[in-house]
Formats: C-alpha cells, structure tokens, sequence
C-alpha cells in the first residue's frame, strides 16, 4: 500500500530523491548519454560523441533549468531588497536557458523535454521557512546545475554546443556567487571559495 | 614541524591541475599540436591575470572588500596559471611563454576595479573561444571550471562598481 506524503521533504531529502545530489548530477541531468568518464583519462576526445547523444544531454540540461525556474519563482515570496532583485533576474536567466535549449533540441529534431505543473515541483521542494532556506536551496540547485554542466561539456561532440554550455555555466556560477555572497555577508572568500569551479562550493 | 593540512580546495585544486597534466601528456602521445597551442595562449593571458593583480594590490589603493578581492583573485589566477604550466609541461611544451613585468597602475580604486574586470572579460573570451578548440575532455573539463571561476571574478567586481553581477544569461565575455 503506499501512503500519500503529507510533509514537504528537506533539502537533503529532495536532493535525493530527485537524484539531484552533486555527485550523481551528471547522471541525472545527461542521462541517456552513456557510458562513464574513463575517457577524461585518455585525453582524447570522447569516441562515443555523437549528434543524438549531445541532443540527449541538452535535453538533460533543460530539466535542470526548468527546476531552477520554479525554485526562484516558489522562493520569490520570500525574499526582499537586493535578494529579491537578484532572484527575479536569476529565475528570468534561467527561463532564458530553457528557451535556448528547447530551440537547440528542437533545431536537433528532438522534443524538448517540458516542465511540469508549477504545483508539481512546489510539492517536491523542501519547506522554506524564508530567506535562508530560499538561498541554501538555490545555492545547492545551482551547484547541482554546474556539476552537470562541468561533466557535460566534454561529453558534447559539437563546439559551438559546448560554448553554449559553458556559457550558460558561466551564468549559473556567478548566481552562486551571488547567493554564497548573500549567505556570507559579501566576503569574497566566500562568494568564490574555488579557483576550479566544480559546484561544491557551500557557505 | 608537521606540514599543514591539504584543506578540501587544497586537494580540489592538485586534482585539477593533476588532471590537466595527465591530460597534457597523453594528448601529446595523441595530438602534438591544437590542444598545445590554445593553452599556450590561455597560459599567456593568465600570467597577465597574475600580473594585473599584484599591481592593483601593489597600488594600496583598495581597501576592505575590495583589497581582499584582489588578493583573493590573484592567488585563484596563480593557480590556474600553474595548472596550464603543468599541462602543458605534460605535453611536452618547452617553450612557455615568459610572465610580463609589472607595472605601476594607474587610477583610482574604481578605475582599478575596472581595469581587473575588463581583464576578466578577455580571459573569459579566451575560455569561449577555447571551448570549440580543444578536444581533450579532461582539458575541457578544467576549461570549463576556470572560465567559470573568472565569470565570478567578474561577478564580484562588478558588485563592488556597484553594477548588477550577473546581468547576462549567457556569459561569452563580450558585451
């Protein structure tokens, strides 16, 4: 018999269920793509790149933006001053992100994959109490998104794809800047705890 | 005396840089050239990265959180300068390019914030670009990880200019 869950999960408790841990980011968001990182050792590039399979991670990468478009919009309520600005511009970036990698999987012939209902992720998120949840969370859903993008990028075939990607990594570090640093009182040691950025970073 | 204790960005720093360097020499068993010649320019605009920076700290004309930026954002530059150095010693590369001698900056503490940032963006530029270039995975793992960290260097700076830190959703380095 299963029981219907009637408490929101915790952070750590959605992360997993979600398969939204940082180690298992690659995984989840270029699932489809095969096979593991035995090639990062070879230093030569990845064999098994092909088109579909770069479609595959692009379509991977696109559940992860649309995730974080509904983290910033739940979190939204609950933010105030510069926090919520920088949120409001996070979550329409993120929208951004989705847009281009639909039309990217598309132009590929693929379908896009699409987010759900709004009610769909509000139910799985953990319960946040206010700005400090908010940027705990956000802060891990942007590293879970890097840790993907970092281990993606390699695996894509095509290098404008990987520009694109790289590109909008780019945009999700200095998100977490942004949140490390609203979390950390502006230090920068904490805004930018890693010379190689690797989504690990926490405050 | 004991040796002081790796601390986890410690170890996640040796690993980049050990993963570059394995990924140098075995590119230079496979590709002798492409992936050499772009981290010999990325190489170059790292050590002026270095040099930038120790001329703003030198200047003593940033304070508080800006001072511990540029410190904090030299040092990050070191290591990924001595991470490329690494690599490229892997592949075999003999030849590196020479740091450029300092010099005194100019201008005042906004004008040097500038300067740093208009930096980042040129290095950030270079990432972009390498992106399409190199084919090594491991090399474009640790690519990707850098250009990331210079995008928060800019991020940060442009905070301390008091402009918004993250105004683009794709970041090329242009704009």
């Amino acid at each position: 018999m299963s029981v219907a869950r009637t408490t929101p999960p915790n952070r750590r408790e959605f992360l997993r269920v979600a398969g939204l841990s940082a180690t298992a980011a690659g995984a989840l968001a270029f699932a489809g793509c095969g096979g593991g990182d035995d090639e990062s050792a070879l230093g030569v590039p990845d064999p098994r790149a092909t088109p579909q399979r770069d479609r595959a991670i692009l379509n991977g990468a696109l559940n992860l933006e649309n995730t974080a478009v509904a983290v910033y919009t739940v979190g939204l309520p609950l933010l105030r001053g510069a926090v919520r600005r920088h949120a409001e511009r996070f979550r329409d970036q993120e929208r951004e992100h989705a847009v281009a990698l639909a039309g990217l999987v598309r132009r590929m012939g693929g379908a896009p994959n699409v987010a759900k209902p709004a009610e769909e992720y509000r139910a799985a998120f953990p319960r946040l109490r206010g700005e400090s949840d908010f940027l705990r969370f956000a802060t891990d859903l942007e590293n879970v998104g890097i840790s993907a993008y970092v281990e993606g990028i390699p695996k894509l075939k095509d290098g404008r794809l990987r520009q694109t990607v790289a590109s909008i990594l780019c945009d999700e570090a200095q998100h977490v800047a942004v949140l490390l640093g609203a979390r950390g009182g502006d230090r920068p040691d904490v805004s930018v705890p890693e010379p190689f950025v690797t989504g690990k970073a926490t405050a | 005396m004991s040796a002081p204790a790796l601390t986890r960005r410690d170890l996640a720093a040796a690993l980049a840089a050990s993963a570059l360097a394995s990924a140098g020499a075995a590119e230079a068993r496979a590709r002798p050239m492409g992936d050499r010649e772009v981290l010999l320019g990325l190489l170059a605009l790292e050590q002026r990265s270095v040099v930038v920076y120790e001329q703003i700290a030198r200047s003593g004309k940033l304070s508080g959180s800006a001072a511990a930026a540029a410190a904090l954002f030299g040092d990050q530059e070191r290591r990924h300068a001595d991470a490329l150095t690494q690599a490229l010693r892997g592949m075999g590369a003999t030849s590196l390019p020479k740091p450029p001698s300092p010099q005194d900056a100019r201008g005042d503490a906004g004008e040097l914030i500038r300067l740093a940032a208009e930096h980042e963006m040129k290095c950030i530029r270079a990432y972009y670009e390498a992106h399409a270039k190199l084919r090594s995975p491991a090399l474009l793992a640790t690519a990707a990880g850098v250009m990331a960290n210079e995008a928060q260097h800019l991020a940060v700076l442009r905070q301390l200019l008091g402009r918004d830190p993250s105004p683009v959703a794709f970041v090329t380095g242009e704009g």
